[in-house]
């Protein structure tokens, strides 16, 4: 059976990471924001190619027992597996099961995927949930992104920045977004989410 | 800050997500051994440092990912069109009326007939319809 790899690299504690000290770690729960690490998943990139990017789409997703999202810029969630539409030839896989994840994989090593490709990147990106009525302060701290429930509605997905941090921001529920980024940013993306907490108990204790 | 429209995501995103790149519309030649020297750098590093209207290439470097057209001018950072790579340049014509649409336009913003995003002045308008393209 194919084993995932774990969701942080070894030693990381994320917890410890965020919170700039207990109290405030503690404050940023009582006002309902929490940061916690997705489960571990594998991840591909299908690019559809030059010629029927749609057709590479419902070919590869079908053999993963997925859909393809409606149109761009949107997601399909499956249990805690997801398919994002992030370019006009460009889908972004993710899958915490095992039996998809082994699939995805064999897909990518077999290296060809008729008019298009699939690369494996489970090992460089991680990902962050940050789930609460308030997460959106979160990424609304650092994100350039216009928010409002029209623009960035729940299904919705894109990359964006984070901060200098490029990352993949999904909203696969209505108090619940998704950041998918290179596993070298865990640390800053972290603290980061950490002194924003920081920075929204200290407003509401000021306001 | 400038707010730009991509052509692919269909959708008006800060500058920040985007990244400029150079001149559009530049065409290779087609057999550069035929050129001489001159010819050959004129293509590779001569471009119309044009002050007004002129027609770049940019990229959606943090979101979709693609190179695209827009027409920008270069002292007053308005964009009156974006299309898609590979889309032929206006024509003259066809420019001279994007630029007149937009100019009445903007006469409209500076009298007061209408806000940011076409609505009424005064009226709060939404930050997901402001736009600098059309």
């Amino acid at each position: 059976m194919y084993k995932l790899l774990p969701a942080l690299p070894d030693g990381f504690d994320l917890n410890d990471t965020l919170a700039v000290s207990a109290a405030i770690h503690d404050g940023a729960k009582s006002i309902g924001i929490v940061v916690s690490a997705v489960a571990p998943s594998a991840r591909m990139v299908l690019r559809g190619g030059r010629g029927e990017p749609m057709a590479v789409f419902k070919k590869v997703t079908a053999e993963l027992g997925l859909e393809v999202p409606p149109k761009m810029l949107r997601q399909t969630v499956k249990g805690g597996e997801h398919v994002s539409w992030l370019g006009p030839d460009e889908l972004y896989i993710t899958s915490d099961n095992e039996a998809t994840a082994a699939k995805m994989v064999a897909i990518c090593a077999a290296g060809v995927v008729t008019g298009g490709a699939a690369v494996d990147v489970s090992h460089r990106f991680c990902g962050l949930e940050i789930t609460g009525k308030r997460a959106v302060e979160i990424i609304m701290a650092q994100a350039p992104l216009d928010l409002t429930e029209e623009a960035f509605p729940v299904g919705k997905v894109t990359r964006t920045l984070f901060s200098k941090v490029e990352i993949i921001l999904s909203r696969p529920s209505a108090n619940l977004y998704r950041m998918e980024f290179g596993r070298s940013f865990l640390n800053y993306v972290t603290e980061l989410c950490g002194a924003i907490e920081r920075d929204i108990v200290a407003i509401d204790k000021a306001g | 800050m400038l707010l730009i429209s991509c052509p692919y995501c269909q959708e008006t995103r800060p500058e920040i997500e985007f990244r400029n790149s150079g001149e559009a519309w530049l065409v290779r030649p087609r057999d550069p051994s035929t050129l001489n020297d001159e010819q050959w750098g004129d293509f590779l590093y001569g471009r119309s440092n044009t002050k007004g209207w002129l027609g770049e290439r940019w990229r959606h470097v943090h979101g979709c990912g693609r190179f695209f057209n827009a027409i920008r001018h270069t002292v007053t950072d308005q964009i009156i069109m974006v299309s898609p790579s590979g889309t032929p340049r206006p024509s003259d014509s066809e420019l001279q009326k994007l630029i007149a649409a937009r100019e009445s336009e903007m006469q409209a913003w500076h009298s007061g007939e209408i806000g940011f995003g076409g609505s009424a002045p005064g009226h709060d308008s939404k930050p997901s319809s402001a736009k600098t393209t059309k």
